[in-house]
């Protein structure tokens, strides 16, 4: 597996934003990178988790995009509203559940975006809306590397291939 | 198609909730106004898309980064309608 993959893709989303010369493909193409930064960001630390590393490609061609969408809609009604933007000596865990929503708000955001810039061609794509794109990326990636290990995260993960019976 | 919401979610609801975020924008001077529609998400599904018209034309990049980040703050902890069965998408227009 190309582990690096997520940092090689939102570097690329950097690079066509930053050199976007005005070409709107430029613009759509790196909204597209940037969610798909994400997507594999979030696939390659689920498959970790399984135990045979020879295993771990096929399992990521299991994972599905409305599938994780849905699972990324649940955990933020889930964790419901989050008071606090910082975290805080005081209150970890409530600082970990509010760096969670991020990442699943900036997956449905980008998720959306990445539909709009590869296929809504009725009316130009905003280059300041791309640029807010790619900084969520950019952004989420951060916070993921910050949150990934907490349990809750962990579950996050876990609900993205797979939903419970009820 | 007409996007049809749940029967307990209200316009007003919905209308109430986007009132928190212009409330908390009214000032800034980076933003001329907040617009919003119902309309259908990639899956068909009904979402809430909340368009930040920005004041200035040629609004630095980095100021607009800035408050992106700051409203998506606000989304989660202010509006959330996600409560309501809506995911809320964010998008930032110049002025014309």
């Amino acid at each position: 597996m190309i582990t690096e993959l997520p940092e090689q893709l939102l570097a690329q989303a950097e690079f066509l934003i930053r050199n976007s010369d005005s070409n709107e493909a430029n613009v759509r193409r790196a909204v597209s990178t940037a969610y798909y930064a994400l997507f594999h960001l979030l696939i390659r630390d689920s498959v970790a988790n399984w135990k045979h590393d020879e295993d771990r490609a096929r399992l990521a061609r299991t994972f599905d995009h409305r599938r994780m969408r849905d699972a990324s809609a649940a955990i933020l009604k889930e964790i419901g509203r989050v008071e606090t933007q910082t975290a805080s000596v005081d209150d970890p865990e409530s600082a970990s559940r509010f760096r969670l929503s991020t990442v699943a708000e900036a997956f449905l955001d980008l998720q959306q975006a990445r539909h709009k810039a590869d296929y809504d061609v009725a009316e130009t794509f905003q280059a300041i809306d791309a640029a807010t794109n790619v900084s969520q990326a950019r952004l989420t990636l951060i916070t993921w590397n910050e949150v990934g290990d907490e349990p809750l995260a962990q579950r996050y993960l876990y609900s993205l291939l797979f939903k419970d019976k009820s | 198609m007409p996007i049809v919401l749940n029967e307990w979610v209200t316009s007003e609801e919905i209308a109430n909730r986007i009132d928190r975020l212009r409330m908390q924008y009214a000032n800034n001077p980076l933003v001329k106004r907040i617009d919003y529609r119902i309309d259908a998400d990639w899956t068909g599904d009904p979402a809430v898309f909340i368009e930040v018209i920005l004041a200035g034309k040629e609004t630095p990049v980095e100021e607009v980064l800035q408050l992106a980040q700051n409203i998506r703050g606000d989304l989660l902890r202010l509006v959330r309608t996600d409560e309501i069965g809506l995911h809320s998408f964010l998008n930032f227009k110049p002025a014309s």
